[in-house]
């Protein structure tokens, strides 16, 4: 059985009177690797803060290899964190700011040296390497953030939208190193907003809303947890006209969005209720030009599930 | 040690951020070439009966600038770095390193004053051998060179304290107000500082350096200051060790230390009366109540800047917090009460300064305090446009000297000249026999028996204020 590396057992991170995180509890072991997704504000990155202790709990406990964490601090040497805009010294060259993480984490010159090639190769530093922090874009920084993290080897990794200034080929690349780190038996927890990636790389799912986790899973379970409903996307040839309030009509019909020569509607799902659903579109003589049904993945199951933005 | 000390990652990366090795060796040869160079210039320029005494005026110079440029430098240096990453939120990074926190604290002050150190070797090199030409007994240099490590150690032990709890602005201020008071007189109080902190050289440090009469009788108290000094930078280090591993709040530790400052300053006070009943020392009657009152305006002014401080963090936790939701309530009560006792910083220093200048309640205290309270908002909204504008420490610490020992002067000259009371017979008195601030309590002494001609004085105190304000909000608000 994989070990158990993270457990948070009701962790309540309040701001007066608003909850940030509210009573969230789930268990990692070896391998797994949770995606974050909610809109902005939802409390993904406090409640990474607060597993990390950079955030204090108001109630709850966060235990890390079976070990709670609280006044000792020793087994954080196992977490790694990347913030969505990783801080660092930005005088020092990538090599010396990574030298720096080495020797603080007490790794011997000749190991941390040894480890900082490795992931320089790993993220596509080594021609920077002796460039200043200074001088490197928002996605070479987001890159040495990552080398920061992985550096001392933790068992626990936490990345806080690490994909944000990564370029296509470096989100590829990205996409493999977490599959690896996953197939190391380490434990992670990505926030991002790129759920086509996300749906690649995870294992399980948690989608956050107003500091609470409202569905929690498999990718799988949560694609398809609403599979009994379908988007439906509409083409016309030509204007909708009045028949917007006749669509609406139709039996089974919800949460129908109207453009001029295109509409989205929700309907039952499967081959019959879309043969269904076309028979009664074409009853109301309408310009049709394409009709397809969505496929069920992350970001529909996100869309579909009334999450709302934060004011 | 050595070894052991650059180990430590934090001493490591603000050493390599301050230039590392390469910095080093350069800065030092050629403050080697450039000094050294100098003095044997000079020295082969002097005919062979002056040889003598302008080596012993090298040594006490160089040695004066090395007390000046590392007490006013090095503190800055180690409160700049500890804010740079307070604020840029690397210590979260640092946070998760199995990095011990009393060493990280030890390392942003050995990482950032390593350079500084290399230099004062080289100078105090030069110092012994252009000194050992010029009679001047090694024993001496090496008490003040004491001296001078204790009181860097305690001042960058309490700046690497206050940086965790205050910004800029706040601690500037509390460091002109108590160098301002220091330069006053309460210098006298502790050997340590009597030793460093002075306007007046030729008062102090140097007659006390060249060996006079009661010199071998100061040292004792210089050593006994530096120790003391070294367990008071124990306990900051300790306060700022606890916030490098938490945000949380440190009520107590301050509080301890700030206990721990009264006692010193009282028993200093204590052994200042000692010294002065039994050797009279240059001290007289009314130097020891002056130094008496100033001891107990030091220790209540220390003290209330640093809940000042305090205060201060907790309103900027109270607000962190509120911003995240929507209880703007919560920050009425934090913000009321930083300024009620910044009020109350303000009204202990105008009583102080009121007792300086021989003032009376009989005189128009309202007036004094509405002036005084204008010059420490000067004082504070100044150091925070340097602070904004200057990206470059040397600029810092030059404007921010400039701020606290000409800036005063120049504000005081210049509507003092405008009232005409320069030209006083008391005026000119102290402008030829005492130090500068003496002179400004001088002129307002005299301007306080003629209330009328101070008056214009106070409005223009009032509007420098305002402007700086303004400054300060237009500097925040388009980012010049």
């Amino acid at each position: 059985m994989p070990e158990t590396i993270l457990r948070v057992e009701s962790a309540t991170v309040a701001f007066g009177p608003l909850r940030a995180v509210d009573g969230v509890s789930f268990t990692l072991t070896g391998g797994d690797l949770l995606g974050l997704i909610g809109p902005n504000g939802a409390g993904k990155t406090t409640l990474m803060r607060a597993i990390t202790g950079l955030q204090q709990l108001s109630a709850g406990r966060v235990h890390i290899l079976d070990q709670l964490l609280d006044g000792d601090r020793s087994i954080l040497a196992h977490v790694g964190f990347t913030p969505d805009t990783p801080a660092m010294y930005d005088n020092l060259t990538v090599r010396d700011f990574l030298r720096f993480i080495g020797r603080g984490y007490n790794l011997s010159l000749g190991e941390a040296d040894e480890r900082i090639e490795f992931w320089l190769d790993k993220v596509w530093l080594r021609e920077k390497a002796d460039q200043k922090i200074q001088q490197l874009s928002r996605g070479m920084r987001q890159r040495v953030g990552i080398a920061r993290t992985l550096l001392p080897n933790p068992t626990l990794i936490l990345l806080d939208e690490p994909a944000a200034g990564l370029d296509p080929a470096g989100r590829a690349q990205f996409r493999q190193l977490l599959m690896n780190l996953r197939d190391q038996s380490k434990a992670l927890i990505v926030s991002s907003h790129i759920l086509a990636d996300m749906e690649e790389y995870c294992s399980h799912i948690a989608m956050m809303s107003a500091g609470k986790i409202v569905r929690l899973g498999t990718v799988a379970e949560i694609s398809h947890s609403s599979s009994d409903r379908c988007r439906y996307t509409v083409h016309l040839a030509g204007s909708l006209g009045n028949a917007r309030s006749a669509v609406l009509a139709i039996e089974g019909v919800s949460q129908a969005e109207f453009d001029t020569e295109r509409f989205v509607l929700e309907y039952h799902s499967g081959k019959t209720a879309a043969a269904e659903l076309l028979a009664e579109l074409m009853k109301l003589q309408l310009p049709i030009a394409s009709f397809t049904a969505n496929t069920l993945d992350l970001e529909e199951a996100y869309l579909r599930s009334g999450i709302r933005q934060v004011d | 040690m050595i070894d052991a000390l650059f180990s430590n990652a934090m001493t490591w990366v603000h050493f390599r951020l301050s230039g590392g090795l390469r910095a080093l060796v350069t800065y030092c040869i050629m403050y080697g070439l450039l000094v050294g160079g100098g003095v044997l210039l000079t020295i082969s320029m002097q005919g062979p009966n002056g040889q003598r005494g302008l080596c012993e005026t090298w040594a006490w110079g160089l040695l004066g600038l090395q007390v000046f440029g590392v007490v006013s430098w090095a503190p800055i240096r180690v409160f700049s770095a500890i804010r740079h990453d307070v604020t840029n939120r690397r210590i979260e990074s640092h946070r998760l390193m199995p990095i011990e926190p009393v060493p990280a604290i030890l390392g942003y002050i050995f990482g950032q004053c390593s350079h500084l150190a290399a230099l004062c070797v080289v100078n105090l090199v030069i110092v012994l051998i252009v000194g050992s030409f010029g009679g001047v007994q090694p024993i001496l240099v090496a008490a003040a060179t004491l001296a001078m490590v204790g009181t860097t150690l305690f001042l960058c032990s309490l700046f690497a304290m206050l940086a965790w709890v205050a910004n800029a602005g706040v601690v500037y201020t509390f460091t002109s107000i108590a160098a301002w008071i220091l330069m006053q007189g309460a210098y006298r109080v502790v050997p340590g500082m009597m030793l460093l902190i002075s306007v007046q050289p030729q008062l102090l440090q140097f007659q006390f350096m060249r060996g006079g009469p009661n010199a071998n009788q100061l040292l004792p108290f210089v050593v006994t200051a530096t120790v003391a000094q070294l367990l008071f930078s124990a306990l900051f280090i300790r306060a700022a060790a606890r916030r490098f591993t938490s945000d949380r709040l440190m009520l107590l530790t301050p509080l301890a230390a700030l206990v721990l400052l009264i006692l010193w300053v009282g028993v200093s006070a204590v052994a200042m009366q000692f010294i002065a009943g039994r050797n009279a020392l240059y001290w007289n009657f009314e130097t020891r109540l002056d130094a008496l009152a100033w001891t107990t305006y030091v220790g209540l002014g220390i003290s209330l800047v640093m809940v000042l401080a305090q205060v201060r963090a907790e309103a900027d936790y109270h607000i962190r917090r509120a911003i995240a939701g929507p209880a703007a309530a919560n920050l009425r009560k934090p913000i009321v009460a930083f300024w009620i006792l910044a009020g109350a910083v303000a009204v202990v220093y105008a009583i102080s300064f009121a007792d300086t200048a021989d003032l009376r309640p009989s005189q128009p205290i309202g007036l004094l305090v509405v002036s005084l309270v204008a010059a420490v908002a000067q004082v504070y909204l100044g150091a925070k446009i340097i602070h904004r504008l200057c990206k470059r420490y040397i600029l810092v610490m030059v404007l921010f000297v400039a701020v606290i020992w000409i800036g005063p002067f120049l504000a005081q000259l210049i509507y003092s000249a405008a009232a005409s009371t320069i030209d006083t017979p008391h005026g000119q008195y102290w402008l030829a026999n005492g130090s500068v601030l003496r002179t400004v309590s001088a002129i307002y002494s005299y301007r306080f028996e003629h209330a009328d001609e101070v008056f214009g004085g106070v409005i223009f105190q009032v509007a420098l204020a305002v402007v700086l304000g303004v400054a300060s909000r237009l500097k925040r608000s388009y980012h010049i």
